[in-house]
């Protein structure tokens, strides 16, 4: 089979369900399969528990979908599959993993992979009883992370589907389900990763109701409008108006007045008294310009008085010589 | 008596089945040799009589279809079909000569 694997040039879809190919016969399978076109790979039920993958030498490349479902994938096998996750040249689109022993240290590890990742749109980790709680908030923050509003921003925008096992509705993990689904509704409706991201900040950091059950669901404890640079505020709550109604936009400006007043106001008190400062600077300078101005007329004066003495002292002197001049030569 | 005609009919079934199954592998050898544009998957369980009766032979000859069809795009084989190492070389050969083959599935190889 080896020999066909790696000479076909046509075959794209390759199913090899129920074999028992192991961890060994995968990974061969992988090395065969390096230079093939071949874009679908199915092993489930195969007894695959590690995967080695080297991105550049032994992977087909143009892999879209790879389905590993029901095997025995733990946190070890994860970090081979961390491999074709991250990196510019990541094609795959869909990873099925459920029903293996995925638990929240593996999910930390394909969250942190695909922390950069802008191919996978379906990852399906049904079945994996190890994950907890802790291992979905991971999820969440993956596709929605509410710590800040840059956080929210640089989330994974391009996750469409991420199938976990759902609780009961009073269960937590509920809520946090609701959330990874509200997230990835929006990565598809919105193909445009940014568009996603701005999506998301006006859903939930600018919804009072659902920032608060995301921060509750992340441990998040700080305020919106701290991050806010105040002049943008009136901006930033028109915004909310439009996209939420007067009800949401009343309780922002509820919350957010104190703040808007106060750093507003003080900017402008500052501002104000700067001016005040400034033209009392300007008048004093006036003013000493002014008595500069009248100092030197008035030195100036003085000056010319001081001037006449002499020249009037000079004159008497040279009329009496002139008269002694008069009255010796008579 | 009832019991009689059913049991007669079970048979009648069953042989319809066998014929049916004898039809299909013929059908298919045929359709693959002729290159018929309408036979785009080839598919094979291995606890079919026509597949466990296969020979050596027959697979090279298989094989040789497979890899002269233009048509063929899927190969559906499962539940053991391959599991004599010959049957599989002789079968990937002409496999691996195929220009149209895009799709494979092989369930349950023991």
């Amino acid at each position: 089979m080896v020999p066909f694997l790696q000479n076909t040039a046509h075959l794209r879809w390759l199913d090899l369900d129920d074999n028992n190919l192991q961890s060994e016969g995968f990974n061969l399978l992988l090395r065969a399969l390096r230079g093939s076109p071949i874009k679908n790979l199915s092993c489930a039920r195969c007894g695959i528990r590690s995967i080695e993958i080297d991105i550049n030498n032994c992977f087909p490349q143009h892999l879209t979908f790879l389905n590993l479902s029901s095997n025995f994938i733990n946190a070890d096998g994860c970090h081979g599959l961390a491999e074709l996750l991250q990196g510019g040249g990541a094609r795959l689109s869909t990873l099925l993993l459920n029903k293996n022993e995925i638990d929240d240290d593996a999910v930390a590890i394909l969250v942190d992979a695909l922390q950069n990742n802008t191919s996978l749109t379906d990852l399906n980790l049904l079945n994996n009883d190890g994950i907890s709680d802790q291992g979905m908030t991971i999820l969440l923050k993956l596709v929605n992370d509410v710590s800040s509003i840059k956080a929210t921003l640089q989330s994974n925008h391009t996750l469409q589907n991420i199938y976990i096992n759902p609780g009961e509705p009073s269960d937590p993990n509920q809520k946090i389900q609701t959330n990874i689904d509200m997230a990835t509704d929006i990565n598809e409706n919105r193909y445009n990763p940014e568009a996603a991201g701005r999506e998301k900040v006006i859903q939930t950091q600018l919804h009072s109701v659902n920032r608060v059950e995301l921060c509750r669901l992340q441990g998040v404890d700080h305020s919106l409008f701290s991050e806010i640079d105040p002049l943008h505020l009136p901006d930033v709550l028109a915004l909310i108006g439009r996209s939420h109604g007067h009800g949401e936009l009343y309780d922002v400006l509820s919350s957010s007045m104190m703040l808007l007043f106060s750093t507003v106001n003080v900017k402008k008190c500052i501002q104000q008294e700067r001016d005040y400062h400034a033209a009392k600077v300007a008048e004093h300078r006036a003013k000493a310009e002014q008595l500069d101005a009248k100092l030197a007329a008035m030195e100036e004066a003085v000056e010319g008085n001081k001037r006449d003495q002499d020249n009037e002292q000079r004159s008497n002197k040279r009329r009496r010589k002139w008269w002694w001049g008069l009255w010796g030569g008579a | 008596m009832d019991s009689d005609a059913g049991s007669s009919m079970e048979n009648a079934l069953y042989e319809f089945n066998d014929d049916d199954e004898y039809m299909k592998f013929s059908d298919i050898m045929r359709s693959v040799h002729q290159n018929d544009p309408y036979a785009t998957e080839l598919e094979g369980i291995g606890g079919e009589n026509w597949i466990q009766s296969m020979s050596n032979e027959d697979w090279e000859d298989l094989g040789r279809g497979v890899s002269n069809n233009t048509h063929l795009e899927t190969v559906r084989i499962s539940e053991g079909a391959l599991n004599d190492r010959t049957r599989v070389a002789f079968f990937f050969l002409g496999l691996t000569r195929s220009s149209s083959i895009a799709r494979m599935l092989l369930y349950e190889m023991k």
